[in-house]
Order: C-alpha cells, then sequence, then structure tokens
C-alpha cells in the first residue's frame, strides 16, 4: 500500500496542482478572498475531482482514444452539475457568492488534466488517490490563502454567519489583500515561500 | 606582493553610493520646503519613510546572508512591535517618533553594513509621493512593501522590475484608498478647496486651475508632499541632468509627450507639466536606472510612452492623476525595449535581427 | 588639414601624461643578460636558429619562422647563448620558450647590419623583404607581423594608410616623443610602409593633446605629398585600429574576422615606422624599443629606448627604482596592459610601456549589483552591451553570450572604466569568450 499513499501524497505538496503543476489558477486566484467560499469550493473540487478520475478510470477501457476528451468533459460535467443542484438546494447564499466558478469546474485544468495525464492511464484505486490528493493540494492552497486574505484584509474571519476572529475596530485593513492584485502576491510569496523550504531542506540533506 | 587583475587597472570615480547620494541632494530642496510649509507632519513622513526603507534593507539583507541572524531576527520583533504602543493612549500620538528612534538605534547596531544608498533614495521618493496628512503608519508599511515586495524579493538591488516606491504607492493606494486620496497639504485656509488641481481639473473646474502656475510653480497647491513646488523638481531634475547622473531623454521624451497630447487635446501643456507628479515622475521616477531602458533610444520611446499613458489616464481615466500607473506600465515594458532596441553593432551591416529569446 | 568624423562611445580617463611628456629619450643601460623570447608576435612562434654556446652579435637573427604569420627575432647583445629555456611572457601570463643570451659587453655588430638604403631608392618588394628579415610587428602592443600587413592578399586594394600616432592611452607617452623627436624618421619609415604596401594616400593622425609632436610633425612633412595630418579630439579608444579608422575615415571594420584591409585600410603605429626607418638607414633590425616607465611608484618616470631582454626589473632600477612597496606593476597602459605578478620578465615588442602602481592606487572598491545604469553601453565604442554579456556568462547561457556579440570586444574596457557598480566587466567578458571558443573547437 505504499505506492498508493505514495499517490496520495504526491499531490500535495511535490506535484501540488497550484504551486508547482500551476494550473486550475483563475478559480483559485478568484475564489480565495473569503475563506468560507475557498472551503466550499474546495470540497466541491476534491468531490469532482475524485468521482471523475474514479469513473474516466473504470471507463478508461471502453473509451475509444479519438474521443476521449468529449467523454472526460461529460463525465466531468456530470458532477459538476450535481455539485451545482446540491449547494444551490442547500446553500443559496455561498452558491451565490461562489457565482460561475462553480459551473466552470466542468473546465478546471486541474480535472482534465489529472483525467488526461493520470485517471485515463491507472487503475480505479490509484486514480482515486490522485484525485483526493489532488483535491487536498488545491484545497491546502486554497485554505491558506482564504484565510490570510480575508484576515489581513478585511480584519476578521466569518465562516457560516459566525465570526471566528475579530482584529479589533482600530485595525484598518487594506484593502489590496481581498483585491486580485492582492491574490497574485499572496500567491506568488506562497510559491516563492515552498521553493525556499524546499532548497532549504535539499541543502540539509 | 603585486596585485594581478584583469584590465583596465583604472576605474571612473562614480559609484553606486555616489549616483544615489546626488538623487538625494537633488531632492533635498523640495523635501525641506515642503517640511517648512507643511510642518511636522511632512517631515515625519518622510522620517518614517526613509528610516523604515533603511531598517527593512538591513534585516533583509542580514537574513538573507545569514549574517548575525539571531540579533537581527530580534531587531525585527523589536521593530514590528513598537507599532503596537499605538494602543496605548499616552503615547499614542508619539508612535512615530519612538519608531524613527527605535530604527536609528538598529541601524547604530547595523552600522557596518554597506548601504548602497539605494533604499535611502525609495524611501524618500516614497515619502514624497504620498499626502502629508496621514496617519505615520501608512508610509512604515509603504517602506515594507517597497524595500521588500517592490525590490528585494526580486533579488535585491538591480533586479526589480517595477520602480519600488511607485509599487508601495500603488500597493497602498489599493489598500487605504481614503489616506492617499486625500490628507492632501492645504496652503489656502479654505474648508471648501480640499482638491489638489488635477482633481479640480478632474471635475471640469477648469476657470479656477488657468490662474494657478505661480501657485503650482512655487508651493501653495495641494498635493503630495513631493509636489508643493514644482520649481524646485525642476531644479533638482537639471542639478541631476548637469551631474550627469541620470539621462536627460526620459524628462524630456516624457513632458514633451505629455505638452504635445496636451495642446492637441486642446488643454493647457503647461498647467499638465507643472500640476500633480508630473515633474517628480518625470525627473526622479522615470529616470530610475534600473526600471528603464539601456539605450537611447528604448529611452526616448520609454518617455513617449510615459508621457502618453499619463495623458491619457489624465484625460479619460477615471482617477484624477496617471503618472504612477504610468510609469510601473513602462517599467514592465522595459526588459522588451531593450530586447529589441539593442544598438547597432560596429561593423555590422543592419540591425541584428537576432535579439534576446 | 582632415576633417575629422569621431567616433561613438569611449571614455575620457585623466591622461597622466605629465610624468613623462616633457621627458626626452635616452638609452637605457645595456643588460647584462638579453631574454629574447621566441613568440613575441601574433602568429606562429620562432624556432632557435643557435644552440647554448653560440656566440651571437648584435642584429644577428636567432629564431624564425617559415609560417607566413611570424615575425623573427634577433640578438640585442653579443655574446655567448647561456641557455634556452621557457621564461615568463609578460602578455601571457605563462612560459614560452626563450634564448638566453649573456652580454659580453662588445656590442659586437653582425655582418648583416648594413644600410639599406632609402624608401625612394628601393621597391616595394625590397622593402618588404626587409620588413620580414628585421621582425617588425606593429609596436602599439598588438604585435601583428608588420610583413603581414603591407603585402595584402590578391583582389584587395588599399586606398589609405593611417599612421596612428593616437597613443589615447593614459600615461603612455612614447610614440608623441618618437614624433617629437625623430619626426624625420617617422615620415621616412612612413613612406617606406606606403611604398611596401603600394598605397599612395597617408594619413598620419595624432590627438589634440600632443600639440609639440603635431608641430614637428608637421615640419617634418614639407615637401613630402601623399602624407598628411589628422589632429584628432583626445578620445579613448582612439588608438584602437578599428575606432582610428571610423574616425578618420568614417569607415567601419567588418566584424570578427574582418582585418581593415576590407575596407582598404592599413594602420600601423608611429613607432613602427619609425622602427622601419631605423633599420633602413642602419641595418639594424628591431631590436630596440622606446618604454615610457612611469607610476605614482617610480623615482623617476622616463622615456627609455630599452633593448629588447632586458628585465622589467631592470628598467624599472634605471628609472632610479621604486618608491616603497608597488602596487601593481603594469606592461602597456593603465586601459589595456597587462598585470605582471613579477618583475623578472623582460621587455618584448610590444612593451609600449611599465607602470607601477603605488598599493593605494591599485586597490579595488568594493561594488555593488548591476544597476542597469546604461553607462557600459553608452561608454562600449563597439556599441555592445556589456551588462547582458555579464549577465549570461554568469550564468553560462553562452548561445546568449554569442549574440550578445561578445566576439566583436576589443577589449578596450571602457565598460569596466565608468561601470559604478565596479563591475570587472571586460574580465567577464574574456571568460565569456574563452568558454565560447573552447566550446566551438570541443563541439562544433
Ligand atoms: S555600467 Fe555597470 S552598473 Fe551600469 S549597466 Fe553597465 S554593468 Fe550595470
Ligand atoms: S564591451 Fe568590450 S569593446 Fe565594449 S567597452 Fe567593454 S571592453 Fe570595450
Amino acid at each position: 500500500m505504499n505506492g498508493l499513499t505514495g499517490e496520495f501524497a504526491r499531490g500535495v505538496v511535490r506535484e501540488n496542482p497550484l504551486l508547482r503543476l500551476m494550473i486550475g489558477l483563475c478559480s483559485a486566484l478568484a475564489v480565495s478572498v473569503k475563506l468560507e467560499s475557498s472551503l466550499f469550493m474546495s470540497l466541491a473540487v476534491i468531490f469532482v475531482l475524485t468521482m471523475s478520475n474514479i469513473v474516466i478510470s473504470a471507463l478508461r477501457r471502453v473509451t475509444p482514444e479519438n474521443i476521449r476528451i468529449p467523454i472526460f468533459i461529460v463525465v466531468v460535467s456530470s458532477f459538476t452539475t450535481i455539485v451545482d443542484l446540491v449547494l444551490r438546494a442547500y446553500f443559496p447564499a455561498i452558491y451565490s457568492r461562489l457565482g460561475v466558478w462553480i459551473p466552470l469546474i466542468v473546465v478546471n485544468c486541474i480535472i482534465l488534466g489529472r483525467a488526461e495525464a493520470y485517471a485515463y492511464k491507472n487503475n480505479i484505486i490509484r486514480s482515486a488517490m490522485d484525485g483526493l490528493g489532488m483535491g487536498l493540494g488545491y484545497t491546502l492552497v486554497l485554505l491558506i490563502m482564504g484565510f490570510v486574505r480575508e484576515l489581513i484584509g478585511t480584519g476578521a474571519i466569518t465562516l457560516l454567519g459566525a465570526t471566528l476572529i475579530h482584529m479589533g475596530s482600530r485595525f484598518e485593513a487594506p484593502i489590496l489583500a481581498i483585491s486580485f492584485p492582492g491574490a497574485f502576491l499572496a500567491f506568488g510569496l506562497l510559491m516563492g515561500l515552498l521553493n525556499k523550504l524546499e532548497q532549504r531542506q535539499r541543502r540539509a540533506k | 606582493m603585486l596585485k594581478v587583475t584583469s584590465s583596465p587597472h583604472i576605474r571612473a570615480q562614480e559609484n553606486t553610493r555616489y549616483l544615489m547620494r546626488w538623487v538625494l541632494i537633488a531632492l533635498a530642496p523640495s523635501a525641506l520646503y515642503s517640511v517648512y510649509l507643511i510642518g511636522t507632519n511632512a517631515l515625519s513622513v518622510i522620517l518614517v519613510s526613509v528610516l523604515s526603507c533603511l531598517g527593512v534593507e538591513v534585516i533583509w539583507h542580514n537574513l538573507r546572508d545569514g549574517k548575525h541572524v539571531s540579533r537581527t531576527w530580534w531587531e525585527l520583533v523589536f521593530l514590528l512591535a513598537i507599532p503596537l504602543l499605538g494602543m496605548v493612549p499616552a503615547l499614542g500620538a508619539f508612535v512615530q517618533w519612538i519608531e524613527c528612534v527605535a530604527i536609528l538605534v538598529v541601524l547604530w547596531f547595523e552600522r557596518e553594513h554597506r548601504f548602497d544608498g539605494s533604499a535611502a533614495v525609495t524611501g524618500l521618493l516614497l515619502a514624497m509621493v504620498l499626502p502629508p496628512m496621514i496617519p505615520w503608519w501608512v508610509p512604515f508599511f509603504g517602506a515594507i512593501l517597497a524595500i521588500a515586495i517592490g525590490k528585494e524579493i526580486f533579488g535585491g538591488l538591480g533586479y526589480n522590475v517595477f520602480n519600488p516606491a511607485l509599487v508601495a504607492r500603488a500597493a497602498l493606494l489599493i489598500s487605504w484608498p481614503r489616506y492617499l486620496t486625500a490628507g492632501w497639504f492645504k496652503p489656502v485656509v479654505d474648508a471648501s478647496t480640499s482638491a489638489t488641481p488635477l482633481v479640480l481639473f478632474k471635475n471640469r473646474l477648469g476657470a479656477e486651475v488657468s490662474a494657478v502656475y505661480g501657485p503650482l510653480l512655487f508651493s501653495n497647491t495641494g498635493g503630495c508632499i513631493g509636489e508643493v513646488s514644482a520649481f524646485l523638481l525642476l531644479l533638482g531634475g537639471l542639478v541631476l541632468a548637469w551631474k550627469k547622473v541620470i539621462h536627460v531623454e526620459i524628462p524630456l521624451a516624457y513632458l514633451g509627450t505629455m505638452a504635445v497630447f496636451a495642446a492637441l487635446a486642446h488643454n493647457d501643456p503647461i498647467f499638465h507639466l507643472l500640476a500633480g507628479g508630473a515633474m517628480l515622475g518625470a525627473w526622479f521616477m522615470a529616470t530610475d536606472y534600473v526600471t528603464s531602458p539601456l539605450t537611447t533610444k528604448g529611452r526616448i520611446l520609454f518617455g513617449v510612452g510615459c508621457g502618453f499613458i499619463t495623458m491619457l489616464l489624465r484625460l479619460y481615466g477615471k482617477a484624477p492623476e496617471g503618472v504612477t500607473y504610468a510609469i510601473l506600465f513602462m517599467n514592465m515594458l522595459t526588459p522588451l525595449i531593450d530586447r529589441s532596441l539593442r544598438p547597432r553593432v560596429y561593423g555590422h551591416i543592419a540591425k541584428p535581427v537576432r535579439g534576446g529569446k | 588639414m582632415i576633417a575629422v568624423k569621431g567616433f561613438r562611445g569611449g571614455v575620457h580617463p585623466p591622461t597622466n601624461k605629465h610624468l613623462t611628456e616633457d621627458k626626452p629619450i635616452r638609452k637605457a643601460s645595456e643588460p647584462a643578460r638579453a631574454i629574447v623570447l621566441l613568440s613575441q608576435h601574433t602568429g606562429a612562434p620562432c624556432e632557435p636558429l643557435v644552440k647554448v654556446g653560440d656566440y651571437v652579435k648584435v642584429g644577428q637573427k636567432i629564431g624564425d619562422s617559415k609560417a607566413f604569420v611570424s615575425a623573427s627575432v634577433h640578438s640585442p647583445v653579443s655574446g655567448k647563448v647561456a641557455s634556452i629555456e621557457p621564461w615568463i611572457h609578460p602578455a601571457l601570463g605563462k612560459k614560452v620558450p626563450a634564448v638566453i643570451i649573456d652580454s659580453d659587453g662588445q656590442s659586437t655588430l653582425h655582418e648583416s647590419v648594413t644600410p639599406k638604403g632609402s624608401a625612394e631608392s628601393l621597391s616595394q618588394e625590397e622593402i618588404r623583404a626587409i620588413i620580414r628579415e628585421s621582425g617588425l610587428v606593429g609596436l602599439g602592443g598588438a604585435c601583428f607581423p608588420t610583413a603581414v600587413k603591407v603585402s595584402p592578399p590578391k583582389g584587395k586594394t588599399i586606398d589609405t594608410f593611417l599612421l596612428n600616432g593616437a597613443e589615447c592611452e593614459p600615461y603612455l607617452t612614447a610614440d608623441h616623443r618618437i614624433m617629437l623627436e625623430r619626426a624625420d624618421l617617422v615620415v621616412e619609415g612612413a613612406k617606406a610602409l606606403m611604398r611596401a604596401a603600394g598605397v599612395r594616400k597617408g594619413i598620419i593622425c595624432i590627438e589634440d593633446n600632443k600639440a609639440d609632436a603635431v608641430k614637428a610633425v608637421e615640419r617634418a612633412l614639407r615637401g613630402v605629398s601623399g602624407l598628411e595630418i589628422a589632429v584628432l579630439p583626445t578620445h579613448y579608444p582612439q588608438g584602437a585600429e578599428k575606432q582610428l579608422i571610423k574616425a578618420v575615415l568614417g569607415r567601419e571594420v567588418p566584424p570578427p574576422p574582418g582585418l581593415p584591409l576590407d575596407v582598404g585600410v592599413v594602420v600601423s603605429n608611429v613607432g613602427t615606422a619609425a622602427a622601419l626607418a631605423t633599420t633602413l638607414r642602419t641595418g639594424l633590425p628591431l631590436i630596440s624599443r622606446i618604454v615610457t616607465v612611469t607610476g605614482q611608484s617610480v623615482v623617476e618616470p622616463s622615456n627609455l629606448e630599452v633593448k629588447i631582454g632586458t628585465l622589467f626589473s631592470s628598467v624599472i632600477q634605471d628609472c632610479g627604482g621604486l618608491k616603497g612597496e608597488p602596487g601593481k606593476l603594469i606592461m602597456g597602459g593603465p586601459m589595456m596592459g597587462v598585470a605582471q605578478y613579477t618583475m623578472e620578465a623582460p621587455v618584448v615588442k610590444g612593451t609600449s610601456g611599465l607602470l607601477v602602481m603605488s598599493p593605494e592606487e591599485a586597490r579595488e572598491e568594493e561594488g555593488t549589483n548591476c544597476i542597469r545604469c546604461g553607462r557600459c553601453v553608452e561608454a562600449c565604442p563597439v556599441n555592445l552591451m556589456p551588462l547582458f554579456i555579464r549577465a549570461y556568462t554568469e550564468a553560462g547561457k553562452w548561445d546568449m553570450v554569442e549574440r550578445y556579440d561578445a566576439f566583436d570586444c576589443i577589449e578596450c574596457g571602457c565598460c569596466a572604466y565608468v561601470c559604478p557598480a565596479k563591475i570587472p566587466l571586460v574580465q567577464w567578458i574574456r571568460l565569456g569568450k574563452n568558454e565560447l571558443m573552447s566550446r566551438r573547437k570541443g563541439g562544433k
């Protein structure tokens, strides 16, 4: 089973989809403005990614080579529609905030990328692990960015209506953190930090 | 022992510090004059900005080079903790001075650090593009942004793509717009005019601005710390040009383009040259070596681009001023300009078509 | 007088010529032992023509090569060949074979040393043969064999001959003194060189900081047709061949391996012309040259006529020795000269000067990162972008080093001179060129 944990762990750091493969950035930069939207977006991505990886892997022997991409899209969009409807039914507030990004999961490069690069060539269990790992890597980055950006940019963290942290009324939040430049800045810094840490680790070895 | 080095064996006197020193000298009259006109508020913004930039540079370099690491961490914590004193009611009004003294103490501890002077220039330029009536911590964070994000993270002196002072200003403008678009220096105590000439101009109060050449040149207009006197800025710019510290192509192309654009758009060219950050931008910001092109042709193109975008933004943009974004935009194009406008090498027939990748 | 066009770039370092410009040329004392390197020029090294123990006379040929691009060497003294062994070469910094002769102090002339005639009385072929036999090379420092220079390959025509008296290197005054004291030799030599190369039109190029030399040459030119003077504004590196051609004629030599020949020009140094005239008159081959010994650390800076093969230490002794510890010993001028690690290297044909710097002057200032000020780009007379060549060399991106035309660099030093960040740009560019060279040889 060691191989499987490897499949799983790989997506978290070494091949982190956002910081390393640098795919699926547009939605990540947009939704990381708030911890809450980051969280729900991540859950949606984990669900769609894992499920579609499983299904695509299961169908890989019967999928004709030259029409595989349309088939992937059909699979992915089915799961995306499920997420879309569930969110709309049970979390209308969050759904309205995430807006177009949920339907856009269909064309998210992470999902299509993993389908093409991994699930189409590997067995179901491995593909599921890959989906989970990649999803977790995505989640980790999104949560960090969402937390930092919301905390700095608004001075508070609210989750499902409850205020978890409040910096006090004297804190004058820089809007930079929740603006688009702030998203790029936070992402760039995170990427630099990861490289720095890895460099240090490599040197220590 | 005979020393063996590669030729040449003599070097010109000018070094990096010398150049930076002259930029500071050229900016000094404007800075001092605004302190004289505006008072302690301007002084505090300038001091906080310059000292913080120096402090950030020392700390960053020490941590980067692994010098005095533990001592430096303590210094960092020390300097970042002082703003918290602002919570104490009795100290609230003095925190900026305490911070300044604290930074001085840190700099004294780090006195063997070799400053190249660029951080001081960045600090002073940053102060010049901030309104004087802002909380002291705005320039403080601005300095951190300028040096850490604007410069050091790219690799330090010479590697940054954007002018650090303008990066900081843009970031501050996004972060705390209400401080950055108010708090102007108001020479005439007149509650009804709390806007800069450019804001007035934007609001189509043209009649009011046509009579302001004198004030624009010699003081008495609303604006940032560095905008009190276009005349002193021009003087400083000319000193730099005379000492061959800056390349005059940039300001000439910049201001020339602005004037032509304004005239074509039936605006008053002289007003546009004197108002707002045009002088400061053209002579001191756009001429920053690191972020401007290397060849004469490139610099002219750069200046023209800056002037053109500035006027576009002033006349058709949402905000009254466009210097910051014009220069930042052209900074971005600088590597491209450097690669495409290479000088024709001696003896080569045509311009090499084999530029960079 | 010729209208001068000038060239782009370049610098104006302090010339410091006052140390020696008023000092008449004087003969250095005879060396007790002469070390004649067998490779003093661009091209194939010489084979020794003598054996250890042989007795040689002044002016006797002791080394030659069959190769076309080469120049023979002659004994500067009379005496016994003590040994033939490798000795340090001041320009290359490594050891090359040398003939070492112990002087008997007699200065007995070799039988071949007889007056040859004058520029008018000799034919083109005769002059070329004399040049070849006398081992004459460009005395400006490049040491390119003159015989090769005046024998253009078939199909190339030369229309202009430039006599280079610019002497743009700071400190050096050897050419200045030659033009001032031996103007007639310079003119005679120029005529001979023109005849050898088959050129009708010659221009003597002198920088305007040598007004007295201009006067002297003007006087010597009276009644001479085909030769003119061009007075150039002082501007480093005007004495570099390519820049001189651009400044005087407005022509640009094609990039390496292009030669001045390709634009119909031959350039020669005034010292070379004077040496040729001496050979014609006396028959003596190239066995001595004028060397400017200068610098703050030299007790008595002078212009010396030194026998080739004299050790630097003895030349400096001739100038009263040194004040205190030397910081740097440079063969040539401060801009392009070569720093020496020992005083025991011999004077070669290309030794235009010996500059001794005090330890203070030799101290290197600590620099900063490149601040992209563009000064190096502005100063480069070849219009290169030295900062990029350095950056790509440092990064090991060799294709980019080549794309930024590193091979066109003439190593004049202007870029490093002006750099406020004190980056040793020339050193980097040389490194880049060497690496590219070895890659070319190895790979493609
Ligand atoms: S002169 Fe020096 S600092 Fe200026 S651009 Fe060239 S290498 Fe950089
Ligand atoms: S790059 Fe070469 S040719 Fe250009 S200034 Fe430097 S040394 Fe001279």
